[in-house]
């Protein structure tokens, strides 16, 4: 260990995790030294919109800079413009109908690639211009942590789902290798990268399942997606459902369609659901999920921001 | 490296800490320099001191030298006076004696002491000796005694003549001294 990672190490850090809504910016701040936590505060502003922090935020994240110099500011990015794509291979992303040139790639463990398009990472780079900005975190790594974190079960595929606020990140995974993944912003109806939602009923139905290997369960599933509208609407008409949670549901099946009917995943048989939650997910939307895809389904209370903080420590120190 | 960002560069140590180390340094380097020029003015002191430590005890060693040769110098100086003061003396003793000695004595010998006289010497007649040569000579020395012997070759009486002092006459002589 040389002298300087040695003093490093015992250097007081301040790591801020931010996570940028449409309306509201939420942080939390963490003071660490030598391994023991010294502060520990969760904060939370209201914003003019998801391109301008406002004064508050940026008075208050320059305040706390001050304070530290030591200071590591991670933002959670939220944005539509990225992805994920399974193998860790750029002269791939032309098959997923990616545009090399304009994206951003990370390889994470030779397990997937994560990417974003430039103009989300210099949006990163603007809406924190005047405070400064250290790491921008996807949130398929954010999920990715938290699956690692989990017991794998051999041969296993899960449908691992990052409910937050105003994003829902999808990552179907077998043991530790990525089948899937997908990013959608459930604050509004503007999810209409790859799919066309608005046809989504009656293409919910062209699944062809005989492509798929395990022809009796994808025929259950097929029953189910007949049936999910009727359910759909049960829930409609009790009036529980937010048209968030809406959209959550319309996001998941979408998704899912696209697993099983495009040829650029290895679509397999989905065994359980596990949802990692951070924004409090509704329990309609966990019934469907149970009742209608018929999965295993599993939920876990989760903070994002204590992730990206871990995240941005490891980051420091590695 | 997982972000798409690189993080800032961050600075070690904060602004305060940075003037803080720099004034100590500043400060230290002064201080050493300070002690240097000290330390360099100390040898140089020392230096000299050792010159003149050096210097001081040669001519400490001169100085003896010069003592111990003026020393001398005075011994010699006063030995000088007393052999000058007794060659006087001595002169006018012989003087006195050869004024004492008539023309019809003539000496051979004279042996001057301090308290005594020794004269050797010829005469024609004894009555010449002791008429012009013995009476002033005894009132000079206690005692006077002559011997005569006649030498025929030459047709003159030779004489032997001690005259000595008493003991009150050499105190008296050493008193005026």
């Amino acid at each position: 260990m040389s002298l300087f990672s040695s003093v490093s190490k015992r250097l007081t850090r301040q790591y801020i995790a931010v996570i940028v809504e449409e309306n509201r910016c939420r942080i939390r701040q963490k003071i660490v030294k030598n391994k023991n936590v010294l502060y520990l505060e969760e904060h939370s502003f209201d914003i003019p919109s998801k391109d301008d922090l406002g004064v508050e935020v940026k008075n208050f994240l320059l305040k706390l800079q001050e304070e530290n110099d030591q200071t590591y500011i991670a933002l959670f990015l939220n944005s539509l413009g990225q992805g994920v794509i399974p193998v860790c291979d750029e002269k791939l992303l032309e098959k997923f109908h990616i545009d090399q040139k304009s994206i951003k790639t990370i390889c994470v463990e030779n397990r997937f690639m994560m990417y974003a398009t430039q103009i989300d990472v210099k949006w990163a780079d603007k809406l924190f211009q005047d405070i400064g900005l250290d790491f921008v975190f996807s949130p398929f790594l954010v999920l990715d942590y938290f699956i690692q974190k989990e017991e794998v079960i051999a041969g296993q595929v899960t449908l691992n789902i990052l409910n937050t606020h105003n994003a829902l990140t999808i990552m179907i995974n077998k043991d530790s290798h990525l089948l899937y993944g997908s990013f959608f912003n459930v604050a509004k109806d503007e999810n209409l990268l790859y799919t066309d939602y608005t046809q989504e009923e009656e293409s919910f139905d062209e699944i062809d399942l005989d492509d798929v290997q395990d022809d009796v369960e994808m025929d259950e599933i097929g029953n189910i997606s007949d049936n999910s509208n009727f359910v759909t609407n049960i829930l409609k008409e009790q009036e529980t459902l937010s048209a968030q949670d809406e959209r959550i549901i319309k996001y998941l099946s979408a998704a899912l369609r696209e697993f099983y009917s495009d040829d650029l995943y290895e679509s397999e048989f989905i065994h359980q659901a596990k949802i990692y939650d951070s924004a409090g997910m509704h329990e309609g939307v966990m019934a469907y999920i149970e009742n209608e895809l018929l999965l295993d389904t599993s939920a876990v209370n989760i903070s994002v921001r204590d992730a990206i903080i871990e995240l941005s420590q490891k980051e420091v120190l590695a | 490296m997982y972000s798409y960002k690189a993080p800032r560069k961050k600075r070690l140590l904060s602004k305060d800490s940075l003037l803080w180390i720099i004034f100590v340094s500043i400060v230290f380097f002064a201080l050493v320099l300070f002690g240097s020029y000290l330390y360099y003015k100390a040898s140089s002191y020392h230096d000299k001191l050792s010159r003149l430590e050096s210097s001081n005890k040669a001519l400490s060693t001169s100085v003896i030298n010069y003592e111990k040769e003026m020393k001398i110098l005075k011994m010699q100086s006063v030995l000088s006076q007393e052999v000058k003061s007794s060659n006087t003396l001595l002169k006018n003793s012989i003087k006195n004696l050869f004024d004492l000695v008539p023309d019809q004595i003539t000496l051979t010998k004279v042996v001057m002491e301090k308290y005594r006289l020794h004269l050797e010497g010829t005469t024609f007649t004894k009555d010449s000796y002791r008429l012009l040569l013995e009476p002033p000579l005894k009132s000079i020395f206690n005692s006077t005694k002559a011997t005569f012997t006649f030498n025929g070759a030459i047709g003159k009486y030779e004489f032997v003549s001690i005259n000595e002092m008493n003991e009150e006459a050499k105190e008296g002589i050493d008193g005026k001294k």
